[in-house]
């Protein structure tokens, strides 16, 4: 991938990936990229100075200082603010300005307790809205997919959903086709019953 | 947050009213496509980009401490494309004064009113744009940020947010640092994407349908133009991919050619276009549309040459030929074969010899 074989601290065209130069970086208006010839716009931040390198574990300075939990040879720097253990740079990780280590971080992502770094979720709502419709366009499948989906709804309910603002209408929804297929199906179901094939399909 | 409030026992409702404790405004419209959308949204201290199959979401956080920087950059105007785009549309609309059918004076204008209106929507929307979201360890394309408007208007709600998180960085401390700045590194060759081998089946393609069209002018019986109508089709397609894949593997090579100076220092792009002479595939591809397209014309002219006479058969009783043949249309069939022969063997010749180049 070409944005991958950045130098450090070098800002490249979208178009053409050719090197913006300095002079260009938050200029007022758009300048032009030397590469292409397009209309560039580079803002450029504070995070510019960085360099790709994270930083190193400090060596213990004395036999009395505190050492990392997991590197004992480094010196500490935080405590994890979920399991309280000492962590040198390299072991601490910041999460939403909190100090992790990577054993609680690891934790988090297992369980999705970890909202900010969760990167992904199935939408219930979507998928129940999904199998109380589209099977219908068949008809026979909705034996299956109405209970199915009737079910998804009410015990994905409380599921954590999107992580942006989202309604619940498709909860809704499928829950009220699911409920008017399943009372189809037992209708249909009723009239086998009362009547006979016979006596339904033939005038 | 969240993860005190599991611990501490207050249960799944707790995450669930932390998480909607944290606001999210959208920075983007939805970008949409076949298989879903992605969007933006800007959180407390991070910026979300979703990207939605409608069954799941799959998000990217850039905390907005990380972002060094933000790069948007204006696409080539399409300006003509549009206007044909409109004219075609409105054409295809007309034809509503032409069909007898009601079903087909709904259908056109049905299909060519949302075919203009794409075209409109296309114009009003305003110039396109490519923007890229620079982290020191990634770089992210916001594919939701494709306007220009759409650019501005999200660069003016996230340049705040960001500079809120870090400072600003003035054009005059930029020149104080441009030392640090300047590039200093060199950077690694550019892997090139493989070639593939569409091309040759394109080539070897025309090939066989050069036979297929002698075989249908020698034996008409063969059915083999039936054959044909597919195997264009497939050979049309193929000469658009190759054209695409070729153009993609030029552009590739100019990046790879550009980082490539002797003593590690850039090289603009246009005077290494001038070396790079592997022109003659998507030429010859280019050819090939045209002549498709050509054939195409011919074919259907053939195409309604026999319906009529099947027609004007059927109306007298008289018996007539079932199969549509290019054996009626000599000049076509002529021309058809020998282009494809032409360009087929000059193809797949010009491939060889451009393989054992790059192998030496």
């Amino acid at each position: 991938m070409k944005w991958q074989q950045l130098a450090a601290n070098e800002i490249s065209c979208s178009v053409c990936a050719f090197p913006v130069p300095p002079e260009l970086w938050n200029s007022a208006g758009a300048a032009r990229c030397p590469g292409c010839g397009q209309r560039v716009q580079a803002l450029v931040f504070p995070a510019i100075r960085r360099t790709r390198a994270g930083d190193l574990p400090q060596p213990l300075g004395a036999d009395e200082e505190a050492s990392c939990f997991y590197h004992p040879p480094s010196r500490a720097a935080v405590p994890c603010d979920e399991c309280g253990r000492f962590l040198c740079q390299l072991c601490d990780l910041d999460v939403d300005g909190r100090h992790i280590c990577p054993v609680c971080f690891e934790a988090g992502l297992t369980t999705k307790k970890l909202a900010t770094v969760e990167t992904r979720r199935t939408m219930y709502d979507t998928v129940a809205l999904a199998l109380a419709t589209l099977p219908a366009l068949l008809f026979w499948p909705v034996i299956i997919t109405a209970p199915w989906a009737l079910s998804m709804v009410i015990r994905r309910w409380n599921a954590p959903g999107s992580l942006v603002p989202r309604t619940r209408i498709r909860f809704y929804l499928a829950g009220l086709f699911a409920f008017a297929e399943i009372a189809g199906i037992g209708f249909v179901i009723w009239l086998f019953a009362r009547f006979g094939t016979g006596r339904v399909f033939t005038p | 947050m969240a993860v005190r409030a599991i611990r501490d026992g207050e249960g799944i409702h707790a995450l669930i009213m932390a998480e909607r404790n944290q606001i999210y405004s959208r920075l983007s419209g939805r970008k949409r496509s076949l298989s879903g959308y992605t969007q933006l949204w800007l959180g407390a201290n991070h910026i979300l980009l979703v990207n939605s199959t409608h069954f799941a979401e799959v998000y990217r956080h850039f905390a907005l401490s990380d972002i060094q920087a933000i790069v948007v950059t204006s696409l080539a105007e399409r300006t003509v494309l549009q206007v044909i785009g409109a004219l075609a549309a409105i054409a295809w609309t007309s034809a509503v004064l032409v069909v007898d059918s009601i079903f087909l004076k709904i259908f056109f204008a049905a299909t060519g009113t949302c075919a203009l209106a794409v075209v409109i929507a296309d114009i009003v929307r305003g110039p396109r744009c490519m923007c890229y979201l620079q982290t020191a360890v990634s770089q992210e394309r916001l594919a939701p940020v494709s306007r220009l408007r759409q650019a501005e208007r999200f660069l003016t709600r996230i340049q705040p947010a960001i500079e809120a998180v870090q400072g600003s960085l003035a054009p005059d401390h930029l020149t104080a640092e441009l030392p640090v700045f300047a590039k200093s590194v060199g950077t690694p060759p550019e892997v090139q994407p493989p070639r593939g081998y569409g091309a040759e089946v394109l080539f070897a393609l025309m090939l066989a349908n050069s036979l297929l069209v002698f075989l249908d002018q020698r034996f008409p019986d063969t059915e083999a133009s039936s054959v044909l109508l597919v195997s264009m089709l497939a050979e049309f397609v193929l000469a658009l991919l190759v054209l695409i894949r070729v153009g993609t593997y030029l552009r590739s090579a100019k990046g790879a050619a550009r980082t490539a100076g002797p003593s590690g220092e850039l090289i603009a792009p246009r005077s290494v276009l001038r070396d790079f002479d592997r022109r003659l595939v998507p030429s010859l591809a280019l050819i090939a549309l045209f002549c498709i397209a050509w054939d195409a014309v011919g074919l259907l002219r053939g195409v309604g040459q026999w319906g009529m006479e099947v027609w004007a058969a059927a109306q007298q009783g008289k018996p007539v030929m079932a199969t549509f043949s290019w054996s009626r249309s000599r000049p076509e069939a002529w021309f058809a074969e020998l282009w494809r022969l032409g360009v087929g063997l000059t193809g797949l010749a010009a491939l060889y010899f451009e393989r054992k180049g790059t192998r030496q």
